[in-house]
């Protein structure tokens, strides 16, 4: 440990060192088991060193963050929402559109089962124009909430049920998909109405309707 | 503990900087008593020499990336602990200083230095342990450094001249007025 060796034999004083060596000297437990556990808490905390990619970090982040929404801003404010808001109208159109025929097309429906029921199943009859504004009135939601409605569950079961966006619930009766399949006929969407009924008769093969696959 | 007590000192600082905490413990060890009768010997209390040694330690232990092994461990230690005195002597209201001396006393005090004491004398010296204390308390900080560095932390006159940052000549200076002084001060006190 000591280099006392060189030449400075005057400055190498045998008493003086041998005062210090006697010095009863220890360090007390106390103070070892402080700095022992401080040098190994160090060494259980210490972040791993920081890499190039580390120390430019926050940088990269704002510049992904600057990036992305130079990119993607323009997106999400034009593309998108102008397709959105134009299905949407589209949609709306053909609600209303659908929700007209609807009211006629169930009309001459009703008179083809009454007709049927009642004589031979064959559709001859044809509903009284008089039958048209009552018809009509049911589609009102006071009318259509009254389970004591006077007029026959027949009828009620044609009031006309605005559509929806579950597009397969129409398919659960067959009075419900004829009629979608004639409201996608009144709306010149003849492919899509051919093969819904094609569907229809698929399922339901001896369903008797006089309705005829539509034709383009 | 592997091969570290076969290590030198810069190998064990830069195992311990590189996450080996056992390292340090063998260098801790090594170095322990030394640090402690120097912090003890230059403030002449032991309560304030074992907070300033935990001090010492700790900022060993923070500092361990910033250790250069191309310079002697004991030299950055002692440096350490050097400027944990100055900053105790500063709290204190007192800066290190070194004390001129002229010549007349110069060739007094190595006439006194040249008498070696006698077996009775240190025998009674290490009995009496707080003369030692007061007879370096009485010596100028920067020959009781030079001195405490030379004889406890075992350094060569080139390491002390690192440690305190000045040239050799002054420490063999220093060196001589603090022995002459110091072998007066234990003679008038035994």
């Amino acid at each position: 440990m000591s280099n006392k060796s060189d030449a400075n034999y005057e400055l190498n004083d045998r008493d003086i060192a041998a005062l210090f060596d006697g010095q009863k000297i220890s360090v007390p437990e106390s103070l070892d088991d402080i700095i022992l556990a401080a040098s190994r808490q160090v060494q259980t905390v210490t972040p791993p060193p920081k890499t190039s990619l580390n120390k430019y970090s926050p940088w990269f982040a704002i510049a992904a963050v600057l990036v992305l929404a130079v990119i993607i801003g323009p997106l999400v404010l034009n593309a998108p929402t102008s397709e959105f808001q134009e299905s949407r109208r589209l949609k709306n159109q053909e609600i209303n559109i659908n929700e007209k025929m609807l009211i006629s097309q169930d009309i001459s429906m009703e008179s083809d089962e009454e007709a049927a029921e009642s004589v031979d199943m064959t559709p001859t009859a044809k509903i009284s124009p008089d039958k048209a504004p009552a018809l009509m009135a049911l589609t009102s939601p006071g009318v259509k909430a009254a389970s004591r409605s006077p007029l026959p569950s027949s009828v009620v079961s044609l009031v006309p049920q605005p559509l929806n966006d579950n597009e397969l619930e129409y398919r659960k009766m067959p009075e419900s998909w004829l009629r979608t399949i004639n409201n996608l006929v009144a709306a010149k969407q003849l492919s899509k109405a051919q093969a819904e009924y094609d569907l229809f008769r698929k399922n339901h093969p001896n369903y008797r309707t006089n309705f005829v696959r539509p034709e383009q | 503990m592997g091969d570290y007590p076969s290590m030198d000192d810069a190998q064990l600082m830069q195992a311990y900087a590189g996450g080996n905490a056992d390292a340090f413990e063998v260098l801790y060890g090594r170095h322990k008593r030394a640090l402690l009768q120097y912090m003890i010997n230059s403030c002449g209390s032991e309560s304030i020499a074992s907070e300033m040694f935990q001090d010492v330690w700790l900022r060993v232990v923070n500092g361990r990336d910033t250790y250069q092994p191309q310079s002697p461990f004991n030299a950055w230690l002692f440096r350490i602990a050097r400027h944990r005195l100055i900053d105790h002597y500063r709290t204190q209201g007192r800066a290190p200083k070194m004390e001129n001396i002229d010549d007349e006393n110069q060739k007094n005090i190595f006439q006194l230095a040249l008498s070696p004491l006698t077996p009775e004398q240190l025998a009674s010296i290490n009995q009496r342990e707080n003369e030692l204390y007061n007879a370096l308390q009485q010596l100028p900080d920067v020959q009781r450094e030079a001195i405490l560095l030379r004889h406890i932390a075992g350094m060569s006159i080139a390491e002390i001249a690192m440690v305190v940052e000045t040239g050799t000549e002054t420490i063999k200076s220093r060196l001589r007025y603090a022995i002459s002084k110091l072998r007066t001060l234990l003679e008038v006190l035994t």
